[in-house]
C-alpha cells in the first residue's frame, strides 16, 4: 500500500536535495536550510522498509526470504553508491562516501535487526548520536576538509575511517536517519493483526523534543567551555552533521512524517487533488532513478566543459554560473525529472528502481 | 371473515419475563432465582419498552385437555425450526419452547408453577447461551491452536486478541458455575407439583447431559488458551532477556568499535606500526 504522505514527503527531500546540489555544485553557496533533503529521504528509505517488510510478513513470506532480499537491496544501495561516485564524482572519489553507501549499510544493518523493537532501534540510534562527534575527533575530521570538501589518501585505514566517521555521509551519525525512520515506520504502521489504530503522538512528542533540543543547542554553544563549540557542538553544519544539525533535521522529518501522516493518510485532506499526489507517487516511485539523473544533469556536463576549456574536469566546480542562473536551472531540473519519471511509469523506460527489483527480488 | 386469533380463555396473562438484578419500576416479581445467581425473576409491566428475556403465557383453567387449545398453545410456544416440548403433570399442562412457555393449571397452582417455570426458563437462556458462544468460538480456537504448539513474533500482535477470548471462555465457566447446582440438583423430598415438573423438564431438556458436553467442551478450550499464556508469558520473558542481553552486546560491541577505529586512526597518521601505548618499553 501507498501512503501518499510519504510520497509528499519524498518529493520534498527530491526536490531541496536538486536545490542543494544546484547551488553547491555549480554556484558554490552553500544554504543551510536545503540540507535537510539527505536525512529526509535517508529517514524515508527506513519508513519505506518498514513497509515493506510489513506487506511480505502480510503475504506470509518466510523470514529468511525477506532478509535476503532487504539484504541484497542494501548491497545493491552500496554497490550503486560507489558506481555512481566512480561515473559522476570521478575515479579520484569513488570512496567518497555518499548518501547510497550510508543508505545501502542502514538497510542491510535493518534487515537483520528489522524484529527488534522500535525502543531498541531508537538506543542504537542514540549511541551512534553520542559516538559520532567523538569519533570525529579521534579521527581528525578537519583535516580531511581543509578546503570545504572532503579529502582523503587511498589507504585502506583513510578509506575505512572516510566510510566511519570522515565521509561525506559517514556511518556516524547518519546510519541513524533509515533507523529511526524504521523506528517511527513500527510505531505508525505496527504489525498485521495489532489492534487500535496506532497513534502519532510519539513521533509529534519526539519530533518536538529533538527540534527543541537542537535549538536550545545552538542558543547555548556560546556559553559552552572550550573545546566543546570546536570540537563536539559545531553550530549548524551538515558536513560534519552536527549534534545541532541531527537533532534539528531528525525531529523536523519526524514531526512532518506523523503530521502528515495524519493530515493526508487518515483524514485525506488532499483527495481533492488527485493531480498532485499521482504527481508526487510518480516522481517518488522514481526517486533513486530521479537522485542519479539530475547528478547526471549538471555535473556531467559540467566535467566535459571544465576539461574542453582548461583540460581539468573539476576546474569549473562550485564557480560555473551566478546563484541565480543555478536557482533557474532547478525548475528546469525538476521539470526534465519529472518528465523521465513520467515516461518510466507510462513508457516502461528503464529504471534504477527496474533494475534493483530485477537484481534483488 | 377475520382471520385473527380466538382470544386465550378468561384469566390468561402473557407475562414478559425480564431477569433482572434489581426490581424494576412497576414491575411484579414473579420469583428471586437462588443464591449465587442474584437475579430476580420479574414482569414487565405493558408500558415498559424493554425487550424481554422470556415470555411466559398463563391460563388458569381447572380442567386443561383442550385438544384445540393445546394445538394453539403449542403452535404459540414452537419456534419456526425448533417445535415445544408437551409435558402433561398432575392436571397442569405445559408447553416448552424457544424463549417462551406456556402453563394451563388450577388457578390456585399457576404462582407456583409460573415460579418455577421462570427459574427453569432463565437456566434454559443461560445453557442456550453459553452454548451459542462456545459454539461460535470453535473457528477461533482452531487458529489458535498454533500459538499454543508455538508462540512466536508473528503471534505476538494476537496477545490482546486471545487474551480477551480467555477472559469470555472465564467468564461463561463462571455462568455455568453459578447455574451449574441448580441443574444437577437431586430430587426434592418430599416432592411437590413444582419441583417434580422442574425435574420432569431439567430431563425432557436433556440439562444434565447438555451441562456434560458443555464442561467437556470448556475443559479443551481452557487447556488451549491455558497453555497460550503460559507459551506468551514465557516468551515474553525471553524476548525481554535477550533484548537485554542484546543491549549489552551492543555496548560491547561499540568499545571493540572505538578500539578499532582508534587504531585506524592512528595508523593513518603513522603508517602500519601499532600505537606506542601497545608497543614493549625498551
Amino acid at each position: 500500500m501507498r501512503y501518499a504522505s510519504i510520497d509528499l514527503l519524498r518529493v520534498v527531500a527530491i526536490a531541496l536535495m536538486v536545490l542543494v546540489h544546484f547551488l553547491e555544485n555549480l554556484a558554490g553557496v552553500l544554504w543551510s536550510a536545503a540540507g535537510f533533503g539527505a536525512p529526509l529521504f535517508a529517514f524515508l528509505a527506513g519508513v519505506s522498509l518498514r513497509l515493506w517488510v510489513r506487506s511480505q510478513e502480510g503475504k506470509g513470506t518466510p523470514a529468511a526470504d525477506i532478509t535476503r532480499v532487504a539484504v541484497r537491496r542494501g548491497l545493491f544501495l552500496f554497490a550503486l553508491g560507489l558506481a555512481f561516485n566512480f561515473f559522476v564524482w570521478l575515479p579520484d572519489d569513488v570512496y567518497n562516501w555518499d548518501v547510497l553507501t550510508m543508505i545501502g549499510t542502514g538497510l542491510i544493518l535493518l534487515a537483520f535487526a528489522r524484529d527488534m523493537p522500535a525502543g531498541f532501534l531508537v538506543f542504537v540510534s542514540a549511541l551512534i548520536f553520542t559516538l559520532a562527534p567523538f569519533l570525529r575527533v579521534v579521527a581528525d575530521y578537519d583535516a580531511h576538509w581543509l578546503e570545504s570538501y572532503y579529502q582523503h589518501d587511498r589507504s585502506f585505514a583513510e578509506i575505512a575511517i572516510g566510510y566511519f566517521a570522515t565521509g561525506y555521509f559517514p556511518l556516524f551519525p547518519w546510519v541513524l536517519f533509515p533507523l529511526c525512520g524504521y523506528a517511527a515506520g513500527k510505531v505508525v504502521f505496527p504489525d498485521p493483526g495489532e489492534p487500535g489504530t496506532p497513534s502519532v503522538r510519539p513521533l509529534l512528542t519526539w519530533g518536538g523534543v529533538l527540534v527543541a533540543a537542537s535549538v536550545s543547542l545552538r542558543v547555548a554553544r556560546p556559553f559552552l567551555p572550550d573545546p566543546l563549540p570546536t570540537t563536539l557542538v559545531k553550530g549548524w553544519t551538515m558536513f560534519p552533521a552536527s549534534p545541532e544539525y541531527v537533532t534539528g533535521v531528525l525531529g523536523l522529518a519526524l514531526v512532518l512524517f506523523g503530521g502528515l501522516h495524519v493530515w493526508v493518510d487518515r483524514r485525506r485532506n488532499l483527495d481533492g487533488a488527485p493531480r498532485l499526489l499521482t504527481a508526487a507517487r510518480m516522481m517518488s516511485q522514481h526517486s533513486l532513478s530521479i537522485y542519479l539523473l539530475h547528478h547526471v544533469l549538471h555535473l556531467w556536463p559540467l566535467w566535459v566543459y571544465g576539461y574542453i576549456v582548461n583540460e581539468d574536469a573539476t576546474d569549473l566546480w562550485r564557480k560555473a554560473m551566478p546563484v541565480e542562473a543555478a536557482l533557474a536551472l532547478v525548475p528546469v531540473c525538476l521539470g526534465v525529472c519529472y518528465l523521465v519519471a513520467w515516461l518510466m511509469a507510462r513508457r516502461g523506460w528503464p529504471s534504477a528502481e527496474g533494475v534493483a527489483r530485477w537484481v534483488c527480488d | 371473515m377475520s382471520n385473527e386469533a380466538p382470544p386465550w380463555p378468561a384469566g390468561s396473562t402473557v407475562r414478559r419475563i425480564a431477569f433482572a438484578a434489581e426490581l424494576p419500576a412497576e414491575a411484579r416479581l414473579v420469583c428471586a432465582l437462588p443464591a449465587p445467581l442474584n437475579r430476580r425473576a420479574v414482569a414487565l409491566p405493558l408500558s415498559s419498552r424493554q425487550a424481554p428475556d422470556w415470555e411466559l403465557l398463563s391460563i388458569p383453567l381447572d380442567n386443561p385437555e383442550d385438544e384445540a387449545l393445546s394445538a394453539r398453545l403449542c403452535e404459540w410456544a414452537s419456534d419456526a425450526a425448533i417445535p415445544s416440548q408437551m409435558v402433561v403433570f398432575q392436571g397442569a399442562l405445559l408447553f416448552w419452547g424457544v424463549g417462551r412457555a406456556a402453563v394451563v393449571a388450577a388457578g390456585g397452582r399457576l404462582p407456583a408453577l409460573e415460579a418455577v417455570l421462570a427459574e427453569l426458563g432463565y437456566y434454559e437462556s443461560e445453557l442456550a447461551d453459553v452454548e451459542r458462544q462456545l459454539g461460535e468460538a470453535w473457528p477461533d480456537l482452531e487458529a489458535d491452536g498454533g500459538p499454543a504448539f508455538e508462540f512466536d513474533l508473528k503471534s505476538l500482535p494476537q496477545r490482546e486478541r486471545m487474551a480477551k477470548r480467555f477472559r469470555q471462555l472465564l467468564g461463561l465457566r463462571a455462568r455455568l458455575t453459578r447455574v451449574l447446582p441448580h441443574l444437577l440438583t437431586p430430587h426434592v423430598y418430599p416432592p411437590t407439583l413444582a419441583s417434580q415438573v422442574s425435574e420432569r423438564l431439567r430431563e425432557r431438556l436433556r440439562m444434565r447431559h447438555r451441562v456434560e458436553m458443555i464442561q467437556e467442551q470448556l475443559e479443551v478450550f481452557e487447556r488451549i488458551y491455558d497453555t497460550v499464556g503460559q507459551r506468551v508469558t514465557d516468551f515474553r520473558a525471553n524476548r525481554k532477556n535477550h533484548l537485554l542481553e542484546i543491549i549489552i552486546i551492543v555496548f560491547l560491541a561499540a568499545q571493540l568499535f572505538i578500539t578499532l577505529f582508534e587504531l585506524l586512526a592512528h595508523a593513518k597518521t603513522t603508517g602500519t606500526t601499532l600505537p606506542a601505548a601497545t608497543q614493549p618499553e625498551e
